[in-house]
């Protein structure tokens, strides 16, 4: 057992070169996901998670964007990679389940076409009978009971819980350490999500695969994660176990995520978070949440510090400065 | 004792598709009351925006009657009765028409119902936003200009500009962010308090609806199978399906989670997409089914003081 974590990120930062000026959305992203583990990221729509996840895939390689700081994997410095060597990675190490089934799968292969290819991409040497075999395995084992008539179907053919099974077993097929999952089965039915959910759950225990979870139902990650990354306009604003951070929520920002959940047990009405996630080629000095936020003062036009409150804890406030066992500032 | 504002007896709505026949609802009877918010729950084709579009008059029941304030509605609606229930639809990207201005798109439903003079046609268009929060200076922009949240606004406005009694909400949040979805909800409440609106919410999410609406209406598979207030649905589900839908709700404290049925998942990943002609539709999925289950439809009963629920082995 090493304690090189699976994926370290260090001072991530990434900025799109546009027409309207530099837009500097991730701004010192700093995250670990260690073997196995279940990990979430968690923010409002435009927090920079999406950037964030492809960043870490590699997908963002245009011409206008400009990376800075490391991603590393098993302690590799994945920009130091060849652009062959990081495609080796994705699909057999490091695999990816999309927020829509449908769209994530070609319309015009059948299931078995797409799922011997993925198949025989982990493992080229495997023939077709045998990559249709491990299929035929697979499926059963997410509880699809006729996989014959699955793999013949176009995914048209199929619901949306149906394609979605059948997208969780493809990414786990290669037996990957790590899965980046964008919001699987928001697009669909309560219940088909908490199949999703409950299903992912188990296969990657099987599996032993680490999971990053990008997600905005913070009910989501509280049933899933282990532990949960707060991002607000492209940093972390705070980081803990599942347990703490909903225990006791410490960022402004986490708090008024928190306040805007429909509750089932009634009491108040949820609170909507004043104002808009900010522009990211104007992006506020200092804290970026603090033209949102109801506690700000003027120190929060600086860079605020990156506080440690315990083991694994850290929060990005000054509210928590007396509280904090070391604080770096950024 | 308050006015029935609405009123659906014995509502089906059949579509033929290719050479079969989908039933999308099977019998549904509604009442509604001015000024409460009557919320109207189940999966994806459990015949939910059916029901929508009948009320709407967009599609004609294939039997049943719907009335208003007393009087069936015809099959071919005059102009003053389509004024009086409006529509805010699910996707706020293709709710509103590209190729038309904030103002075209609000300003509509004053002309065709000739609500002000045209003079002042403009004007009342900018109150209409600025009641909805958004700043009359939008009104000269395209949709593609405003977020997910700022349109669903404004379709809000379109809908306010008819002076309805009612307003039948398809899902109106369930496309957009938390942070985003609390603030239309406290739109929608602030609204209804001041213009005395009634609405029908339509969604598949029962969180959403636990803070606005009076009562709850669960279908499965174009039946009802379970009505009650608000809280007694919330508090005590009697239907293994409002207990199901209960339980997958994913929540963000242990508070919650002690209210949630318990629910075995294993069972519903195997059963999943069955459903039944015979019995009740819901009994393939079901891990409490009885014999008659298989062969009984069960009727809709009062377990109790108004709350309804049709199922042979309630909780």
């Amino acid at each position: 057992m090493t304690d090189v974590p699976l994926l370290q990120v260090e001072d991530l930062n990434l900025k799109f070169h546009l027409f309207e000026g530099v837009s500097h959305v991730l701004d010192g992203v700093e995250m670990q996901v260690r073997k196995g583990e279940r990990v979430a990221l968690v923010g409002e729509s435009g927090c920079g998670k999406s950037v964030f996840v492809r960043t870490v895939l590699g997908l963002l390689n245009r011409r206008n964007v400009e990376v800075s700081g490391e991603i590393r994997y098993h302690g590799e410095d994945l920009f130091g990679l060849s652009d062959g060597q990081r495609r080796d990675l994705r699909g057999r190490k490091i695999t990816m389940i999309f927020q829509d089934p449908v769209a994530a799968l070609n319309p015009v292969f059948t299931i078995a076409d797409q799922m011997t290819e993925v198949i025989r991409r982990g493992n080229p040497k495997c023939r077709s009978a045998e990559a249709l075999d491990i299929a035929r395995q697979a499926l059963l084992q997410v509880s699809i009971d006729e996989p014959d008539r699955v793999l013949k179907s176009y995914p048209f053919q199929l619901s949306g819980g149906m394609n979605q099974r059948v997208i969780i077993t493809m990414a786990l097929i290669n037996r990957p350490e790590l899965v980046l999952a964008d919001e699987p089965g928001t697009s669909l039915d309560v219940t088909v999500q908490e199949q999703t959910l409950r299903l992912m759950t188990r296969l990657t225990q099987d599996a032993g695969a680490a999971v990053l979870l990008i997600a905005h139902n913070l009910g989501v990650v509280r049933e899933f994660a282990e532990r949960v990354y707060v991002m607000y306009a492209g940093t972390i604003v705070e980081e803990g176990t599942v347990e703490e951070v909903f225990r006791d929520p410490l960022h402004p920002y986490t708090k008024a995520l928190f306040a805007a959940v429909p509750r089932l047990t009634g009491g108040a009405m949820p609170r909507a978070i004043e104002g808009m996630v900010p522009d990211y080629t104007r992006a506020p000095e200092g804290c970026r949440f603090h033209p949102r936020c109801p506690h700000a003062t003027e120190r929060c036009k600086v860079p605020p510090p990156t506080l440690t409150m315990g083991p694994g804890r850290r929060v990005k406030c000054i509210l928590h400065e007396g509280q904090a066992v070391e604080a770096v500032h950024g | 004792m308050a006015e029935t504002l609405l009123e659906a007896t014995a509502l089906t709505k059949d579509y033929r598709v290719g050479n079969h026949v989908v039933h999308a609802l099977r019998g549904v009877d509604l009442s509604v009351e001015r000024g409460e918010c009557m919320a109207v729950v189940g999966e994806s084709g459990s015949g939910k925006t059916t029901l929508g579009n009948l009320v709407l008059g967009i599609e004609p029941p294939s039997t049943g009657t719907i009335r208003f304030q007393g009087r069936e509605l015809p099959a071919k609606r005059g102009r003053h009765l389509r004024r009086r229930l409006q529509v805010v639809q699910q996707n706020p990207m293709s709710t509103l028409n590209p190729k038309r201005t904030i103002f075209n798109s609000v300003s509509l439903p004053l002309a065709v119902h000739r609500l002000v003079p045209r003079k002042e046609i403009r004007d009342r268009t900018a109150e209409l936003l600025r009641i909805v929060g958004l700043s009359p200076d939008y009104m000269d922009r395209y949709p593609v200009a405003l977020s997910g949240g700022q349109r669903q606004r404004v379709a809000l406005a379109r809908a306010l500009a008819a002076e309805p009694d009612c307003i039948v909400l398809d899902e109106p949040t369930s496309s957009l962010d938390v942070s985003v979805q609390a603030r239309v909800l406290e739109l929608l409440v602030d609204l209804q308090q001041r213009f005395g609106l009634t609405y029908l919410f339509i969604t598949h999410d029962l969180s959403v609806v636990r803070n606005i609406a009076t009562r709850v209406m669960v279908l499965y598979r174009g039946r009802v199978v379970e009505m009650g207030s608000t809280e007694s649905v919330f508090a005590q589900p009697r239907h293994r399906y409002t207990q199901m839908l209960l339980s997958s709700i994913p929540v963000v404290s242990e508070e919650e989670e002690r209210i949630k049925p318990a629910w075995s998942w294993d069972k519903e990943l195997a059963g999943g997409d069955r459903v039944s002609e015979v019995g009740c539709a819901f009994f393939p999925r079901c891990p409490y089914v009885l014999d008659e289950c298989k062969t009984q439809r069960p009727p809709l009963e009062d377990v109790g003081s108004g709350h309804l629920a049709a199922c042979h082995n309630p909780g």
